[in-house]
């Protein structure tokens, strides 16, 4: 929520140098101080995370909407197409994520664009297999024989029958995939393969902060690892209400 | 409450299945067998009739309905409905005419509509009724299965299995049908609650001149029921006849024998 809102709640340009007020500690005007660079922390802290968590839902829908579709088509239809669409699957998943993202975004470059793509190409598979198996079993259940001797067309078995019936573990699998899409973009840009100043992340801050840890300056680190950890347990709880609300529908 | 009008008869019998067979593999390898589930059945149901269908489990039951409604594609023999041949592929208008009722009620209706949803989407695809009556013919529908109006807008979830399975028939009547299968659509229900479903099905018979095909294992509701009864054992038809005279004079040796164990079946 403060991320949506972050021009609104920040006293500060997240990238305004004030080089004559460096390393401050919480004042009235820079309420969690500044870095080295002068730049309010707390206006960074919101700017990050609207880059950091705006990307990581962003590398949710995409994958999500995509792994969906091939999931329920493949479940459905069978045959050869759903054959070979499972191999490419599985060939995807033999890498380890990480090592795969890393790669891809090595391929694509830096960037926001790039680890939207990076992500999107490896975490669809994991939607499509969650609404394969789904659909599977939803498949063989009388309700769906009922569509067909009812002469219902297979697009609107699929679209009305199937997927109302199945989305609802992908949509869970997407709530912790939103916090594990938060932890590879922070990560990656921790190791400078990600965001890019001058635009603020979570990750750089933390990478940037590092250096002055051996001073006792502990805030500039301590700070974005606990909206981190924040960002993703609330992320979390958020995920497992709908998951209950979804549930409680059934 | 509006009926509507069987299309003219076209032969005596709405439905003639000419030596169907089925053959399923199973396992693989070295294990893998050939199942031989309907071994040449020919079976004829007179229009306005509900013909009964009887056998233990595993006789094919089952694999007959399914061959009736479609959903088992891969079988060889004739099927024809109405006079005419059906194709193995069907199209909407062909499908339209022969509706089942399953017999597991607690997954035979989407959990993610209401009933009317149900109804009104068969409706409305089908074009049975022009858009602005959608909402009378749906009301109709639930009078002629005895549901409260109210259910309409209720998920399966807060329904009975005998309310579902009235659902159920709610939505094959929905279709103007002339020939109804109900696959055991019984058997998972409470007696009291089997009582009131086999009497809608004979009052749907009297009143819309509807013909069913009622497969079951309870006798007992088959004889009260049924004009014809026809017993299959291992995939073929072994007896097919009038019911008072198949429970009185049975010839088969089989059919003999699952007489005699009516005691042990009904409960
Ligand atoms: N999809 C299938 N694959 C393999 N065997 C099947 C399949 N469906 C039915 N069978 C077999 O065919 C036989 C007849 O089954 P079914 O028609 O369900 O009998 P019933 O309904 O009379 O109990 C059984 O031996 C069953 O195991
Ligand atoms: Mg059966």
């Amino acid at each position: 929520m403060a991320a949506v809102f972050a021009p609104f709640l920040t006293p500060h340009d997240p990238t305004a140098m004030d080089l004559a007020n460096t390393l401050s500690g919480p004042t009235a005007a820079h309420p969690l101080g500044t870095d080295n660079l002068g730049r309010d922390t707390w206006s960074r802290l919101l700017f990050g995370a609207r880059s950091d968590l705006g990307i990581a839902a962003l590398a949710v829908v995409f994958p999500f909407v995509l792994g969906t579709i091939v999931g329920a088509l493949c479940g459905y239809f069978g045959g050869w197409c759903d054959t070979l669409i499972m191999r490419i699957a599985d060939v995807v998943s033999a890498f380890p994520f990480f090592v795969l993202v890393i790669t891809l975004v090595f391929v694509f470059g830096n960037g926001p664009m790039s680890i939207f793509l990076a992500i999107s190409l490896v975490s669809w598979v994991s939607y499509a297999r969650i609404v394969r198996a789904e659909t599977l079993v939803v498949r063989g259940r009388d309700f769906i024989q009922s569509c067909e001797t009812g002469g219902l067309g297979k697009a609107r078995i699929v679209v009305r029958h199937v997927l109302p019936n199945t989305i609802t573990q992908a949509v869970v699998f997407a709530m912790s995939d939103v916090v594990s899409n938060i932890g590879v973009i922070v990560t990656l840009s921790y190791f400078g393969l990600g965001i890019v100043p001058p635009t603020p992340d979570w990750g750089q801050m933390i990478s940037d902060g590092q250096q002055f840890l051996a001073s006792g300056n502990y805030a500039l680190v301590l700070i974005p690892s606990a909206a981190v950890i924040l960002a993703s347990l609330s992320l979390t709880f958020l995920g497992d209400g709908i998951a209950n609300a979804l549930r409680a529908k059934r | 409450m509006s009926t509507f009008q069987l299309a003219q008869p076209a032969s005596e019998n709405i439905l003639e299945m000419r030596d169907i067979r089925v053959e399923f593999s199973t396992g693989r390898g070295n294990d893998r067998r050939k199942i031989v589930a309907l071994n040449g059945v020919d079976l004829s149901v007179p229009r306005g009739t509900i013909h009964g269908l009887v056998g233990e489990s595993g006789s094919g039951k089952s694999t007959l309905a399914r061959v009736l409604t479609a959903l088992e594609r891969s079988f060889t023999g004739t099927v024809v409905f109405n006079g005419d041949e059906l194709p193995v592929r069907r199209t909407k208008e062909q499908r339209r005419h022969i509706q089942m009722v399953f017999q597991d009620p607690y997954s035979s209706l989407d959990p993610r509509m209401t009933i009317r949803q149900s109804l009104a989407e068969l409706l409305r695809v089908h074009r049975i009724v022009q858009s602005r009556d959608i909402g009378t013919r749906c009301l109709e529908l639930m009078d002629q299965v005895q549901l409260p109006a109210r259910a309409l807008d209720s998920y399966p979830i807060s329904m009975s299995g005998g309310q579902r399975q009235r659902v159920a028939i709610a939505k094959a009547l929905a279709l103007e049908p002339s020939l109804l299968v109900a696959d055991e659509a019984v058997s998972a229900l409470d007696v009291s609650v089997q009582a009131g479903i086999v009497n809608l099905l004979a009052d749907l018979r009297d009143e819309l001149g509807l013909s069913v095909l009622f497969i079951a294992h309870d006798l007992a509701v088959v004889r009260n029921l049924c004009e014809n009864v026809a017993v299959m054992y291992r995939g073929n038809i072994v007896e097919d006849g009038d019911t008072e005279r198949l429970f009185t004079e049975p010839r088969d040796q089989y059919t003999r024998t699952l007489l005699s164990s009516i005691p042990r079946i009904r409960y």
